[in-house]
């Protein structure tokens, strides 16, 4: 009797052990990325999802490509995405990255894009994607998204007339206290090309509005270039409320005017 | 030679007769149970002789009341009722320090160490006023905040039955002074060199509210009712003591209310009402070992009081405190041998600007800013006297733990939503220490006195928005601040002929952490100088050197008493300009450790009984400071001031003068505070007391202000005056 209680208790620990280890998946060859799905379609029999932080929104967004046929991953030998807005009279695209496969999740691929307007009644977005597969087989076609609309992005013209985008990076969500504050600054050569720009100095100027125009800074290191159009300093919010940061971009030929985020700085 | 054997035997004879007349008195140490050798007994006019080795001394069988002095022992008023009779000195080790006692009552001979402010209608920030070296900081006419010898707030000790409170309000608006009644006061203990390092755990001057106890008494009743013309001031206050057996309890309440201040030539300050309640409740408990078993609990409710000279006023302040304390007693005196204190106490205060122009206002405009603060502070003191190598010694073990919190809401009066700050971000302020004191008898006319003090002090901002806030001004990672801190002082008393004179030579070393808002507080607005004040996490302790000669000379109608004193500190601690964000609206400074300053100044007080009806009391206090590395004055120095005040006393009555001046002050400081110069002043006061229906009523009309002068005192935050004319009555009925 004593024994068998003993065989007993010694298969239930084996047991709960086996299910313990089974239900670990820290060491599954495909692990699945937590993000916002956006959108789902069939392009030539291969199915592609979009997946990203958030929902699209004007500014900076990763996106991440996941490809599958008849359920099983596909191998991509190469791999493009490009967006474009469809208006009425024209059609561009905006600052982007071509997608490269993860090293974290080997079944997407990630690029980012930093959309310069959102969808709406003045034209919609699509990607075009375009991938090869390993057997060489060559598929495109276009995936159609909506972008809302957010303050995380401006433009801002110099005195030659160029347009320069300056995107808000960093920090997506503010709050209070010190982070890092980082802008990634592109400029317009055209409808298709928008080239980083990573020989600019930037002005920075945070300010509270706490009614009738007075109010105060707060302490801030202005960003520097880091390469591939990223700027990187920080931010020392005093406060939450509505804050605005106004930033000039300045280049060996360009100076552009002053343009001004605003946005709301939370408590922590 | 018959002749000469007769008168030896006559002689004989009369000796044992005259000795057999002689009383015996023997002198022992009250807590050791040992004689005292070389004690002085004397009777009302002269010496009648010392103790033998054994502790006794023959008495005139003819005199009964003696007076027994011995260095180092309280003096003793015994009278002899029997044959051989023993007294039990008690150690002055723990009655020589600076003790002011307030309100004690009835005074007899002219004590220095005295404050006879036993008048019924004195609030206590008019009390604590009146003491030479003491002064007050005034928002308006309520919660003024105690400054000792020019230091106020951090600097200084501000405790309630040894109980450690910490203020709500970063704007100070409740200072720990706000929280009891004159009423239910007992005295105060103002330490104001700060040499009793041992009790208060660091050298810094001190204020301890001491409470009375109830009293075992059968029944008390007292009822109080004042009114004041023309701030309709108005004030009911009730208190009682019952007791039965070894109970006795003790309730003390009160209720006040004022409208609008009134300064001179009839100026109405606005927003300077209040209405407050306070409430305590005691409980004492008698064992039959004598020890004794204390709880009490104090509430203290006030709403709606204007603060004029500040942006905001308090909405609500309200305290709670507990404190249960047992002391096992020493059989032959009052004073406990080992005492235990538990206590703990939660401060609220709430402050809005809605009843307030914020749209003309200097700083700040367009909006509404609601401020909350709390405190919650747990403790407990354990106290123990006794002698170690025949020295009398008492030792501390003290530990608190403090929780602070602070934040302000800021409503534009604009389309713009809301703003919020947190000013204090939950910082938990913890302290464990332990003090030492002992006396030594160098010889008959010197007692030397050292106390110690070791502190391990912990302050930790816990709010993750308000670190990362300070590690992005700093560049540096914040954590907690934990220091020990040492203090030490030394006390020479001298006694050059009778305990009539008397000399001391005081030295105090300190250290003293910056506290929880120097530290950690955030965007805090000083109405000193108009700045936003934020902390800084990486200040080093200030250290301060304290040096004091004082004398006491006391006579049957005369007592004098003259301290001078000088006071180094190191690394003193202020704020420093933050020009990286400042502009004309907003204007930001930073605590630093900015150098050194030093203070030096004097308090005088003479004492007169002209008669036995008619007596007078003069006092004069003066503070130099100067901060020598920024080369400039410190903020909120009072200027030379005083009182001279003449009592008549006659049967049932007494009628006192007071006059109080003070001179200009120039001494400004401009770098670390913006300051104005402030007038000299002097105003005359009356009070008229009158005892009724066999002295269990008495009334009292005082006018202050005789002549209406507008003024106001130096340490006056924006310039605030002081009350003009006003007439008080007061009526006290003891049952």
């Amino acid at each position: 009797m004593f024994k068998n209680s003993i065989l007993k208790n010694i298969s239930i620990v084996l047991l709960l052990t086996v299910v313990a280890i089974s239900c670990d998946d820290s060491g599954s060859d495909n692990p699945e990325l937590e993000a916002t799905p956006i959108v789902t379609t069939m392009i030539d029999g291969y199915q592609v999802e979009l997946l990203s932080d958030n929902d699209l929104r004007t500014g900076y967004n990763n996106l991440y490509w996941k490809i599958t046929k008849d359920g099983s991953s596909v191998d991509i030998a190469q791999i493009s995405a490009m967006p474009m807005m469809h208006m009425t009279q024209m059609s561009h695209s905006c600052p982007y990255t071509s997608p490269e496969m993860m090293e974290e999740f080997s079944d997407y691929y990630q690029s980012s894009v930093n959309f310069i307007m959102p969808s709406g009644e003045m034209g919609s977005w699509d990607i075009m994607l375009e991938f090869t597969t390993s057997d060489d087989m060559t598929v495109s076609g276009t995936v159609d998204i909506e972008v809302e609309s957010s303050w995380m992005i401006t433009s801002a013209q110099s005195g030659d007339g160029n347009t320069y985008f300056i995107t808000w990076y960093a920090p997506t969500s503010p709050k209070t206290g010190n982070q890092d504050l980082k802008f990634m600054v592109h400029k317009r050569e055209n409808m298709m090309s928008f080239p980083a720009v990573d020989d600019a100095e930037l002005s920075v100027y945070p300010f509270m509005d706490m009614g009738g125009g007075e109010g105060h800074s707060t302490q801030f290191e202005t960003p520097t270039t880091k390469g591939d159009g990223m700027y990187e300093g920080s931010i020392n919010y005093s406060m939450s409320g509505t804050w605005t940061t106004e930033v000039q971009v300045m280049t060996s030929t360009d100076t552009t005017s002053a343009v001004t985020f605003e946005y709301s700085v939370i408590a922590q | 030679m018959k002749i000469l054997k007769l008168l030896l035997f006559i002689s004989l004879i009369s000796s044992v007769v005259s000795n057999a007349q002689d009383k015996t008195l023997y002198v022992f140490d009250s807590m050791k149970k040992t004689p005292l050798q070389d004690v002085h007994i004397m009777d009302a006019s002269s010496m009648i002789g010392y103790t033998d080795s054994d502790g006794s001394v023959s008495v005139p069988s003819d005199i009964r009341d003696l007076t027994i002095h011995f260095v180092g022992y309280r003096t003793l008023k015994f009278s002899m009722t029997q044959r051989v009779d023993t007294a039990y000195l008690v150690s002055a080790v723990y009655q020589m320090q600076d003790e002011l006692v307030v309100y004690a009552g009835d005074m007899g001979e002219p004590d220095v160490r005295d404050y006879n402010n036993n008048s019924s209608h004195l609030t206590l920030d008019r009390m604590l006023n009146n003491v030479d070296g003491v002064s007050m900081i005034q928002r308006g006419a309520f919660a003024w905040e105690p400054t000792i010898r020019g230091l106020d707030d951090q600097r200084i000790n501000l405790t309630i039955d040894g109980m450690q409170v910490f203020k709500a309000c970063v704007d100070k608006m409740d200072p720990v002074t706000a929280y009891v009644e004159s009423d239910n006061l007992s005295k105060l203990e103002i330490d104001k060199s700060g040499t009793g390092v041992a009790e208060n755990g660091n050298g810094k001057s001190s204020i301890n509210l001491v409470t009375k106890k109830p009293d075992f008494a059968p029944f008390k009743f007292n009822i109080k009712s004042g009114l004041r013309y023309p701030d309709y001031y108005r004030v009911l206050a009730v208190n009682s003591d019952i007791s039965k057996g070894n109970h006795a309890i003790r309730f003390s309440g009160s209720i006040k209310q004022a409208d609008n201040l009134v300064a001179g030539n009839d100026s109405t300050i606005n927003n300077s009402g209040f209405n407050k309640v306070n409430l305590n409740l005691a409980y004492r408990l008698r064992t039959p070992s004598r020890n004794v078993l204390d709880v009490n609990y104090i509430f203290d409710d006030a709403r709606n009081v204007g603060y004029p000279a500040l942006l905001m006023d308090a909405t609500r302040a309200l305290a709670n405190m507990l404190r249960v304390q047992y002391s096992w007693m020493n059989e032959n005196s009052d004073i406990p041998t080992t005492s235990l204190l538990v206590y703990g106490n939660v401060i609220n205060h709430q402050m809005d600007d809605y009843s307030r122009d914020v749209a003309n206002r200097p700083v700040m405009r367009n909006m509404h800013m609601p401020m909350d603060g709390n405190t919650n502070t747990a403790g407990l003191k354990l106290s123990r006297n006794l002698y170690i190598r025949n020295q009398p010694t008492s030792l501390f073990v003290e530990g608190y733990l403090s929780k602070a919190f602070g934040d302000m809401k800021m409503e534009s009066l604009f389309d713009i939503p809301d703003m919020y700050i947190t000013n204090l971000g939950d910082i938990y302020t913890g302290s464990a220490r332990i003090g030492a004191k002992s006396s030594f008898s160098l010889s008959n006319s010197l007692l030397l006195k050292l106390e110690e003090s070791l502190e391990f002090n912990r302050v930790e901002l816990t709010n993750d928005g308000n670190r990362s806030f300070f590690e992005g001004l700093y560049g540096k990672e914040v954590n907690p601040r934990a220091r020990f801190l040492f203090s030490s002082s030394a006390n020479l008393f001298w006694f050059p002929t009778t305990e009539n004179l008397n000399f001391s030579f005081k030295a105090v070393y300190s250290q003293r952490q910056a506290n929880y808002i120097e530290l950690y507080g955030h965007y805090i607005y000083n109405y000193v100088d108009g700045y936003f004040y934020d902390g800084n996490p990486f200040l080093n302790p200030e250290t301060t050197l304290n040096l004091e000669v004082g004398s006491q000379y006391q006579i049957a109608d005369n007592a004098l008493s003259v301290s001078v004193y000088y006071k180094q500190m190191y690394q003193y601690i202020s704020g420093i300009i933050d020009g990286s964000i400042s502009n004309q609206f907003f204007q930001f400074k930073r605590y630093e450790n900015v150098g050194d300053v030093y203070m030096t100044g004097f308090e005088l007080r003479w004492l007169r009984n002209w008669s036995n009806s008619f007596s007078s009391d003069v006092r004069t206090a003066y503070t130099y400071a100067q901060n020598t590395t920024l080369n400039e004055p410190l903020p909120l120095i009072p200027p030379l001031h005083g009182s001279v005040s003449t009592s008549y006393a006659g049967k049932g009555f007494s009628l006192s003068g007071i006059l109080e001046w003070a001179t200009e002050q120039s001494r400004i400081a401009n770098q670390t505070t913006i300051e104005d110069q402030t007038d000299s002043f002097a105003v005359l006061n009356f009070e008229l007391s009158r005892k009724w229906l066999n002295n269990s009523l008495r009334s009292t009309l005082s006018v202050h202000n005789v002549f209406d002068h507008y003024y106001n005192q130096h340490t006056s935050i924006g310039n605030i005056p002081e009350s003009g004319r006003s007439f008080m009555l007061t009526l006290t009925y003891d049952l």
